[in-house]
């Protein structure tokens, strides 16, 4: 080796050595690993045995929905709410983003609503009075309800809290082997019980607290377990495989999941499973029974086709190859969706929409500002406005905020909250509920 | 033990050893502290997603290098990502070193200067010591692209060398 090399060779390990780099922890990997996941399934579907996934929230996948049982606890250990702010629907919006392409299923009807399209810009923000958090919430290493009681302090992020009888629930990643557990949190924060879980999917309906999860078995396999404040919790065994996940409750109490070859599947209170035609489920609306499924790939644009069949299987919709729907309203009368073909979906997206769902054509669509990303995977509906995770500069400075978004526009809630380096994980984590929120 | 259990017990001893390694080179090829902790988080993900695939073990810091590179490369690609670094941090400082008499942070300027391919080559070929054809299949090109990367990259920082002690002479004067 020559002088030359060795020099080249010295500089860079000087420079590589003296950098300060922080590892990543197994779970910060897994987070990350399932993020990917949630989009290779949901944008490109590369087969059957692609898991279902894209519902690790609870607001993402199904209704609003747990109802408060017992009264707010104002205490020393209730945060302050989230910083509220004035709901003027049209403080950041802007008619400046390109119109979406129309859905393009000939069945669907032809006279789509009239679009509305808006900014979202984290600078934007809006002071004053106004909305609060209407819905559970982990923030700032607490879990909250939406009345802004129930306190309890929870340092791990939980995925989808669930306040069932006063008794907070919730999803985490082990550090210690990566397992999914679903946890009880005694009043302290400190996890009183908890189950392995086969999947990190929970599905909450708005009528009175029913949750559901996939419990994992070991070698038995999985279960489903359906519970809640309505006392009539049940438990059925799924079968062997990962890759069962909840999509939502229907209005007649079963539960749409998706199985370890793809599949949409209607299980029964006494265990019955009715395959869907479709695969992939994405979301029930707890009001109409609609399910989102998809209808097929198109391979060679790295998109997949989306429509919406009832539990008899019977199509109830257009078919969209546009968007991805993700979510009803509680009242099923709205759908929001990202782009289908959107990348990087675990780092937030540049578009989402609100879809009509008979025709799975946008009634409003929502784009970033320059260098904003909409984090559309941990949005939660409240009432008729979406929450939605938003990074982006404001003042200057890389933060992460809340928009609140509805066909009438969209409405900044910036918090500030400067994101953990190399972090994409938002600092909120939401559960869903109640229905009758304003 | 439940497949799962061991299966991630296996990627952690894994992670546990390589990621110290995997994030220097990261950095070396972003240039960025904060950057080279997403890629390597990024390709660590994409690598416990696939773990199972991946039968031959003693291919995985070939497996996991390749990711890497790709990702480091699609950030270049990316435009948004100059959008994303905004930030109120300072700058970060140049690495302290006692023995560097200023070399260390000449060449390195230089290696920063150049473009992503060839950065990449010399990346490998000089702090992660692999061999061409290693280097080839990690960056999916051939040799003789390699070769030829390699000496515009070393023509480049020879140039630059020259110019600074051009300038380090005159200096002196």
């Amino acid at each position: 080796m020559n002088p030359e090399d060795q020099e080249l060779r010295d500089a860079l390990e000087r420079r590589a050595e003296g950098a300060g780099l922080t590892p990543s922890s197994l779970a910060e990997v897994q987070r990350r690993a399932r993020r990917i996941r949630r989009r290779r399934t949901a944008l490109v579907a590369t087969g059957a045995a692609a898991a279902i996934a894209v519902i690790a929230g609870v607001g993402v996948a199904v209704s609003p929905g747990l109802d408060h049982d017992g009264a707010p606890q104002p205490s020393t250990n209730t945060p302050a709410p989230l910083r509220t702010l004035a709901p003027s629907a049209s403080a950041s919006a802007s008619p400046t983003a390109p119109p979406p392409s129309t859905a393009t299923d000939p069945s669907a009807s032809s006279s789509a609503p009239s679009l509305e399209t808006f900014t979202v810009d984290l600078d934007d923000v809006t002071e004053g009075m106004g909305p609060e958090l209407r819905i559970p919430y982990w923030f700032d290493g607490r879990l909250v309800d939406g009345n802004g009681g129930h306190a309890v302090p929870v340092q791990d992020r939980p995925q989808s809290p669930v306040l069932v009888n006063g008794t907070w629930h919730g999803m985490t990643t082990s550090p210690n082997d990566g397992t999914v557990r679903w946890n009880t949190y005694a009043a302290d924060g400190s996890v009183a019980d908890y189950q392995q879980a086969g999947s990190a999917s929970v599905a909450v309906t708005p009528d009175g607290g029913t949750y559901a999860v996939v419990l994992d078995d070991g070698g038995i396999g999985k279960r489903l377990r359906v519970g809640g404040t309505g006392g009539s919790s049940w438990e059925v065994a799924l079968g062997a495989g990962d890759g069962w996940e909840v999509a939502g409750i229907l209005p007649d109490g079963n539960v749409v999941v998706g199985d370890p070859q793809g599949r949409a599947v209607v299980v029964h209170k006494g265990g019955k499973q009715d395959v869907l035609p479709g695969t992939t489920p994405q979301a029930v609306s707890p009001a109409t029974g609609d399910i989102v499924v998809r209808t097929r790939d198109l391979a060679d644009q790295q998109r997949s086709c989306w429509a919406l069949v009832d539990e008899s299987g019977k199509r109830t919709s257009g078919e969209t190859c546009d968007y991805v729907p993700l979510g009803f309203s509680a009242d099923g009368s709205e759908l929001y969706a990202m782009d289908s073909g959107a990348d990087n979906v675990s780092e937030g997206v540049s578009r989402i929409h609100l879809l009509d769902p008979r025709t799975l054509h946008p009634v409003a669509s929502f784009s970033a500002a320059k260098g904003t990303a909409l984090y559309v995977e941990d949005a939660a509906w409240m009432g008729d406005q979406l929450v939605v995770p938003v990074r982006g500069p404001a003042g200057g400075t890389l933060s992460w905020g809340l928009a609140f978004v509805s066909k009438s526009g969209v409405t900044i809630q910036h918090q500030a909250t400067r994101p953990a380096r190399g972090s994409h994980e938002p600092p909120y984590s939401f559960g869903a509920g109640p229905l009758d929120v304003g | 033990m439940p497949r799962s259990a061991t299966r991630d017990a296996e990627f952690a001893a894994y992670m546990s050893a390589r990621q110290p390694a995997l994030l220097r080179t990261a950095y070396l090829l972003t240039g960025d502290a904060h950057t080279a902790e997403d890629v390597v988080q990024s390709a660590l993900a994409k690598l416990y997603l696939a773990w199972e695939k991946v039968q031959r073990r003693e291919s995985l810091d070939g497996y996991v290098r390749r990711i890497l590179v790709n990702e480091a490369n699609s950030l270049f690609r990316r435009a948004w990502r100059r959008r994303e670094r905004v930030t109120d941090e300072l700058p970060e400082r140049g690495t302290e070193d006692a023995y560097d008499d200023g070399l260390a942070e000449e060449v390195w300027a230089m290696v920063s200067s150049l473009p992503p391919r060839q950065r990449a080559v010399i990346v490998l070929r000089y702090y992660e010591d692999l061999s061409e054809a290693e280097i080839a299949r990690t960056l999916g090109i051939s040799e003789g692209t390699v070769k030829s990367q390699a000496s515009r990259a070393l023509a480049g920082l020879r140039s630059g060398a020259a110019q600074s002690l051009r300038n380090a002479r005159e200096e002196e004067r």
